[in-house]
């Protein structure tokens, strides 16, 4: 399902931009999906890719304006496919918040001992 | 930060399958959440089927076996009612994960218990609701005294085990305010993103519409909130999946949410199974293509007349909207428009009562 790349080139051809990655020369979509700008000043860079799905070919670029199509209602389908990539919050991010949340009012002291707790 | 493209957006590979569906094991709920959805909530519709039928843990074993035949399962999503109401959900899930589908359990999370976490733990993910840090606003919404804290407690539990989490919110005109707030509760509560989706109108929840239903401004000061917590709290994932229609608040200048589109049948489609096997295009539709026990899913995918009217509805609506943005939209909700009109062919409830909503609103009447 999943393979895992590190590198890919974005070139420009006949008018349209394409990613070089994981053996394959795909389209890049421009306009409303895409920063054609950032296109532009990439071409012939090395970049690094996050992960390519193959099938439709999905590849995850660093910088590159619009994201995907997220299904209706289950995007933590689209999470997952991301998941190589998208980190859990950090124990240290997670306590500030509840911190903040606690000091501001907006949470209990007994709901910020179960959320330390978890 | 977390960007993805993907070659031929949005159009699907001509003629693929679908790789996620949704599992609907039962029709029980102990919520009675008042933008609730579901084609069988509204009377009026006349959905099929006595409350309480459900397919057995074999007959489901049997059918998700006979869907991965024909289609190429990569995810199901297993949904209600409300999923964890179904003793043999951790067996359904063994099952699933053994046969190589990663599984997301769509919960209310009031039922997420230690026990209940541990055995529901198989690699997948849960997306709970969590609609307020503000616990009287999520019982109003879920129209269960209580149900706050327990969801509370419940996400802990997940967050302690070592579970994916990811919290959705749906924005009403009772608590679109209380969305930062609540984003940073899901956050220090171990959520690695969170999902917002606008109050999508049906059969069920269109009567409490003057109550729910934000208007445009209020959509557009949540994208404002989304985006602010994208950077703030990078690398928090959030992802809108109910279409915000681009002539409701222009969604293009928001670059840390990933903005989601109606599929329409197509190859991203999550074609929606109910708990007696019948399948419909999506979670939200109330018409039944057929049933899996008795049908293949290829020839309802590929033949059946309603999918296929469904790919090709644009409601007139939309005929002189900007092409591109006509093109990724295609009037919305479909779905939303066959619950509330009885077809699919015409615009999404939502943007036609936006119009409506008078002075102060982004659209206007029109």
């Amino acid at each position: 399902m999943e393979e895992k790349v590190t590198k890919g080139k974005i070139v420009y051809k006949d008018g349209k931009y394409f990613l070089e990655a994981a053996g394959r020369t795909e389209p890049l979509p421009t306009g409303l999906l895409t920063d054609e700008a950032f296109l532009k000043e990439q071409v012939g860079k090395e970049l690094e890719v996050f992960f390519t799905i193959p099938k439709p070919f999905v590849a995850a670029l660093r910088g590159i304006g619009r994201p995907v199509i997220i299904l209706c209602n289950i995007p933590a389908v689209e999470f997952l496919r991301g998941e190589t990539f998208i980190t859990q919050p950090t124990a240290a991010m997670t306590r500030n918040v509840a911190t903040a949340l606690l000091k501001g009012g907006f949470i209990t002291q007994e709901v910020f001992n179960t959320i330390q707790q978890g | 930060m977390r960007v993805t493209t993907k070659s031929g957006q949005p159009q699907d590979s001509p003629g693929a399958l679908p790789r996620t569906f949704v599992l609907e094991l039962t029709r029980r709920c102990n919520h009675r959440c008042l933008y609730c959805y579901t084609a069988w909530g509204a009377p009026a519709l006349g959905y099929p089927e006595p409350q309480q039928a459900e397919m057995s843990t074999a007959e489901i074993k049997s059918l998700i076996g006979s869907l991965q035949s024909e289609a190429p399962v990569e995810y199901i999503a297993l949904s209600g009612g409300e999923p964890l109401l179904r003793e043999d959900l951790p067996e359904i899930l063994a099952f699933i994960k053994d046969r190589g589908i990663t599984p997301i359990i769509i919960t209310n999370g009031t039922l997420l218990t230690k026990e209940r976490v541990a055995a529901t733990m198989v690699g997948g993910s849960y997306e709970v609701s969590l609609h307020s840090y503000r616990p009287q606003i999520h019982d109003r919404l879920s129209g269960c005294q209580g149900a706050w804290n327990k969801v509370i407690d419940g996400m802990a539990n997940v967050h302690q085990a070592g579970g994916n989490l990811v919290a959705a919110f749906v924005a009403t005109k009772l608590n679109y305010m209380d969305l930062f707030h609540t984003a940073e509760l899901a956050i220090a509560l171990g959520c690695w993103g969170m999902l917002y989706n606008r109050i999508n109108l049906g059969a069920h929840n269109l009567r409490y519409a003057d109550e729910l239903l934000p208007t445009p401004g209020m959509i557009q000061e949540n994208l404002e909130m989304l985006e602010e917590l994208g950077a703030k709290y990078h690398p928090f994932a959030i992802s809108i999946s109910i279409v915000i229609e681009p002539c409701v608040v222009d969604f293009r200048k928001y670059k840390h949410i990933h903005f989601g589109w109606c599929p329409k049948g197509g190859e991203n489609s999550y074609f929606t199974i109910d708990p007696v096997g019948n399948v419909r295009t999506c979670n939200h539709s109330p018409v039944i293509l057929g049933n899996l026990k008795r049908d293949r899913f290829t020839k309802l995918f590929y033949n059946h007349p309603y999918v296929r009217s469904f790919r090709e509805s644009l409601p007139a609506e939309c005929a002189n909207c900007e092409p591109a943005l006509k093109e990724i939209c295609r009037g919305g909700c479909s779905a939303a428009a066959e619950q509330c009109y009885g077809t699919s062919s015409r615009l999404d409830p939502f943007v036609t009562l936006c119009r409506q909503c008078g002075p102060g609103c982004a659209v206007g009447p029109g």
